[in-house]
């Protein structure tokens, strides 16, 4: 059982770092290509205009890649803490540990449905 | 040249947050508003995001070191989670004027939370969930080889972290002082395990809200990079220059800046009324 848990928390820490990583580098990659040294873009950024992630990127094209770059590091990075409870969920249920599986399953449920809220309002 | 500021201001942000134990957030926000004049919604969701990033790399060091109590941090991210969902739901409601009221005050209870002197108070007896939940463990200490501890309170650590999660998605900061206060300070967990499971939950508290604030389309790519990148940075070269440093004299300096830059936050929201 400790054996287990200390071979669970060593097996989360290196997907988690590793995940920084890859996310990090699909970021660096696509801020690179937006680089702008002569205009101030935060101007753009003053006034706040509601646009979901979807409307704006269907309107990208092909030069719009250093986005889609930085939008895919940044699913990349949301996507490691939801796969982290789910890894630690299905260890639980390898334990037989049932309880604590029920409540990661409500911890997962919950982070879902937060972020499925983001589509609706 | 604006984006390359950001970047090394999210870098300092990354390193003092490191050195002092807070998240970047309570940082970064204040810069991108005051200084860059970026519109708070933005500020809050690039925020979250470098807290997703820096959660989940500090999490990494602290399992290492057998700090974590993945068990008591499961149970409390049921708070957390649902505490981002209604933080979302409210932010989403209210108008930009009271966000930077909140984070006014936010900054000035931070303040007064800085100068708090933390102890170890070890909880004699078990509370009845954490006989069920099985929650009490031990951690390696250099002196005493292993200490094992009780959790007592869980519900009210549960309660409590409800709000640390409204307040996250609220503002756009990790709450680590609210979790850390419930975790030592209600639930009687020793503190290097509170800061390390405290960390550990972060990054799961910010995604419930992060993530909706992506799909809102509310984290702006050309704002999130420069101050996640930067914040990743910051927080691992922080956490190396760190070991040995004696951080009070950058504590009262830093608790100084907090209280100006809170009263500047409480004067934006006025003029944003």
């Amino acid at each position: 059982m400790k054996n287990n848990i200390i071979e669970l928390e060593l097996f989360i820490a290196k997907f988690l770092r590793a995940g920084v990583i890859v996310s990090g580098f699909f970021m660096l990659i696509g801020w690179l290509g937006t680089l702008d040294l002569q205009h101030n873009i935060f101007i753009s950024y003053q006034n706040y205009t509601h646009n979901s992630l979807l409307s704006t990127v269907s309107q990208y094209n092909v030069s719009s890649w250093p986005h889609l770059m930085i939008y895919l590091g940044l699913i990349c990075l949301i996507l490691l803490p939801l796969l982290r409870v789910l890894l630690t969920g299905l260890i639980f249920m390898k334990q037989r540990d049932f309880i604590m599986a029920s409540l990661v399953l409500i911890v997962l449920a919950g982070l879902i449905i937060s972020i499925s809220l983001g589509i609706e309002i | 040249m604006f984006q390359l500021l950001l970047f090394v201001i999210s870098i300092l942000a990354g390193g003092l947050g490191s050195i002092l134990g807070i998240g970047g957030g309570m940082i970064i926000v204040p810069v991108l508003t005051l200084l860059l004049h970026v519109d708070i919604r933005y500020a809050i969701a690039a925020s979250l995001i470098s807290i997703v990033a820096t959660s989940s790399g500090a999490a990494a060091s602290f399992l290492k070191d057998h700090l974590t109590n993945i068990r008591v941090a499961v149970l409390l991210e049921v708070g957390t989670v649902f505490g981002a969902m209604t933080g979302f739901i409210i932010s989403s409601q209210i108008s930009s004027a009271y966000l930077y009221f909140v984070f006014g005050f936010f900054l000035i209870f931070s303040a007064v939370m800085m100068f708090r002197k933390r102890e170890n108070q070890f909880a004699v007896t078990n509370h009845p969930w954490s006989e069920k939940l099985k929650l009490a463990g031990e951690f390696p200490d250099l002196q005493n080889g292993r200490i094992t501890y009780n959790v007592a309170n869980v519900p009210l650590g549960l309660f409590l972290m409800y709000f640390a999660g409204i307040l996250s998605a609220l503002l756009g900061i990790g709450s680590g002082i609210l979790k850390v206060l419930a975790m030592d300070g209600a639930m009687k967990l020793p503190l290097k395990v509170s800061s390390a499971t405290s960390n550990f939950m972060i990054g799961v508290t910010a995604t419930a809200s992060a993530g909706a604030y992506l799909l809102k389309g509310d984290v702006q790519p050309d704002v999130a990079a420069p101050v996640a990148l930067g914040i990743i940075v910051g927080s691992w070269v922080g956490a190396k220059i760190m070991v040995g440093m004696k951080p009070e004299m950058i504590r009262k300096i830093f608790v100084v800046l907090l209280t100006i830059v809170s009263i500047q936050m409480i004067i934006k929201g006025f003029k944003s009324i």
